[in-house]
């Protein structure tokens, strides 16, 4: 059964094309990772996709609701950690939490409960703007669990954060699926998508130009010990590291 | 375990929730804005300046000398005795009218005496002298009670008899039909409804844009509307606070409170939805400083020159009479008078009125634009 479904999903700002006719879905549970530069339309494809954006053409579905027409539906069913990290920082962490908590009309105990699953139960009391970017990334997405979404929607969740604080973010991603819960992960970092995603599209100016497992994409686009970012190479004929220095 | 609510159950929006989502985003603004320098900052200097605009005549009057404002027919012992006082000053009027012109824009206390031609000389009887002076209704007991023995003593001592000052039934009230202008109170309420709904309201969407909290709301089950209503109610919950505040310390002077009261929610609706509407328009802190001046200054500016007569052009004075501030600080006035009746007031409050919901048709179109990109 798939929980995100796209058919010909395109934007346009201005006449200037920065999502072209996307078809893809994701299953229940499933860890879908979107790969691609900075300006390939990751981010705009999460907008669509959580009803913030309205497509310019093709329509897409996530937990069976239209994100055009059905929006105040879909909200409950998802959850969005959000490229940057926008906190109310004169909140403390469980501050933050049960604001989100009454907008979603979740019971308060519920905020405990996810701050444990991210490890910041013994800094509930602080406010966030004294926390360091892993910490705030954690509270971001104990936020975006907070309710119980069936999908979660990730922008670029380990981007600038130290190798550690990464690899325990990865970590919290990696339990969701065991929940029921379906990842949306976009991600430039392609160790990462190989480690992570059940299966992976690669975008390349707002096309998507492969979809595949990771082991497949490797195997079948470039051969035995590739990675990811050789894959990349192949399909878009530039490297990823290339690429996210163009402007 | 902890019950997670579906997508299913939270597909449709009660009424509960509506009000739910709403109260949950004016709470958090509520406190948020306590916290906030800018907000916090702007709440201070509003409250400071009200003070200011009541106490400042007080500070900067003479105390030592009470003011006695004269209309003598003819010259006669008593005027001479009050002429003479050292603790009086006296300003002669050459007619009732520019007496009471005068005397009824005083912000401080007061004294009108109206001398007829035949006005006391020497009573036949020996008794006291009498003299009949005016205060206005908004002087206190206390300030009644020193200003009539300050008089009687000090015109006693210059006639060589005694001199009563009667006071009774002689309250001078401002009245509906004539203009007048009380600036302190005027612009006090004026003042802390223009800076706390151009100022805190938009302040407080303008945050969410620019630390992108936005967009964390916006996925919630909140949606736009929620979150002006919240913005709003924030707004109105502060507004009405400091009009309240105004109120309160020009209490004395307000004579028809459901009037007075039913302006200050009205002064507060309009500037909340002009916030709202900077708001919803505006993208960044810097920005919105500079608009809110450009804002202000036509804001207030009209309410002071409708006041100078003879010193504005007739044909500017008309124009700025239909001003929503211009015709706020018209129903506020009203509030002050006794014969003040709907007739009076109606056309500045369906006028006031129409401009709050023009300013909010305003923010529901510039939303609309905004929404999704």
């Amino acid at each position: 059964m798939w929980t995100i479904e796209a058919e010909d999903l395109t934007r346009d700002f201005d006449g200037v094309q920065a999502v072209e006719r996307l078809t893809f879905a994701a299953a229940a549970g499933e860890i879908f990772g979107f790969l691609g530069p900075n300006g390939a339309g990751k981010t705009t494809t999460i907008r669509m996709l959580t009803g913030q954006l309205r497509p310019s053409g093709g329509r897409a579905r996530v937990c069976g609701w239209d994100v055009v027409t059905q929006r105040q539906q879909l909200k409950p069913a998802i959850g969005v950690v959000f490229e940057y990290q926008n906190l109310y920082e004169r909140m403390t962490a469980v501050e933050n939490l049960r604001f989100s908590a009454r907008l979603y009309g979740v019971n308060g105990r519920r905020v405990a409960e996810v701050l444990a699953q991210v490890g910041l139960q013994d800094q509930a009391g602080k406010k966030t703007a004294v926390f360091s970017n892993g910490m705030k990334q954690r509270l971001l997405i104990a936020r975006a669990l907070l309710h119980g979404p069936r999908v979660l929607f990730l922008d670029e969740p380990t981007k600038g954060l130290d190798p550690g604080v990464a690899r325990d973010i990865r970590a919290i991603v990696q339990g969701l699926p065991a929940q029921g819960v379906t990842v949306f992960l976009t991600t430039h970092y392609m160790e990462e998508a190989d480690r992570l995603c059940d299966r992976v599209a690669i975008v390349d100016h707002g096309r998507i130009v492969a979809l595949d497992t990771p082991h497949n994409l490797k195997h079948n686009m470039v051969g035995e010990n590739a990675s990811l970012e050789d894959a990349f190479l192949a399909l878009t004929g530039q490297p990823l590291a290339e690429r996210r220095e163009t402007p | 375990m902890t019950t997670i609510p579906s997508a299913s159950n939270l597909q449709r929006l009660s009424l509960t929730s509506h009000l739910r989502l709403v109260g949950a985003l004016a709470a958090k603004d509520i406190v948020d804005a306590l916290k906030t320098k800018t907000t916090l900052t702007t709440l201070v200097i509003s409250l400071l300046m009200v003070l200011f605009y009541r106490y400042f005549p007080l500070l900067v009057s003479d105390s030592q000398t009470l003011n006695v404002l004269l209309y003598a027919q003819a010259e006669t012992a008593v005027t001479e005795a009050l002429d003479r006082s050292p603790a009086l000053a006296v300003y002669t009027f050459p007619s009732r009218e520019r007496l009471m012109s005068a005397f009824v824009g005083a912000e401080e206390v007061e004294l009108a005496v109206m001398l007829p031609e035949t006005a006391v000389a020497s009573p036949a009887d020996g008794g006291p002298i009498t003299v009949d002076g005016y205060l206005m209704y908004w002087v206190s007991p206390a300030q009644r009670a020193a200003v009539k023995t300050l008089v009687e003593a000090e015109l006693s001592a210059q006639l060589g008899q005694p001199v009563t000052l009667n006071l009774t039934g002689h309250d001078v009230y401002f009245n509906a039909d004539t203009f007048f202008f009380v600036f302190g109170a005027t612009i006090a309420l004026l003042f802390i409804t223009v800076m706390i709904g151009i100022s805190v309201v938009p302040h407080l969407m303008v945050e969410e844009k620019q630390t992108k909290t936005l967009d964390a709301l916006l996925v919630s089950p909140a949606s736009t509307w929620h979150l002006v209503a919240g913005k709003a109610i924030a707004g109105l919950f502060y507004g009405l606070l400091g009009s309240a505040v105004v109120l309160l310390v020009f209490r004395y002077l307000i004579v028809q409170w459901p009037l007075a009261i039913l302006t200050a929610v009205l002064a507060t609706l309009l500037m909340v939805a002009l916030g709202l509407l900077l708001g919803s328009i505006v993208q960044a802190r810097a920005q919105l400083q500079l608009v809110a001046w450009f804002v202000v200054i036509p804001l207030l500016i009209p309410v002071i020159l409708v006041a100078l007569e003879g010193l504005v052009p007739t044909g500017a004075i008309a124009v700025m009479n239909w001003f929503p501030t211009v015709l706020v600080a018209q129903m506020f006035r009203l509030a002050l008078t006794p014969n003040a009746s709907f007739a009076h007031y109606g056309a500045a409050l369906a006028v006031t009125l129409a401009a709050t919901l023009l300013l909010l048709a305003l923010v529901v179109w510039a939303l609309r634009r905004q929404d999704r990109g």
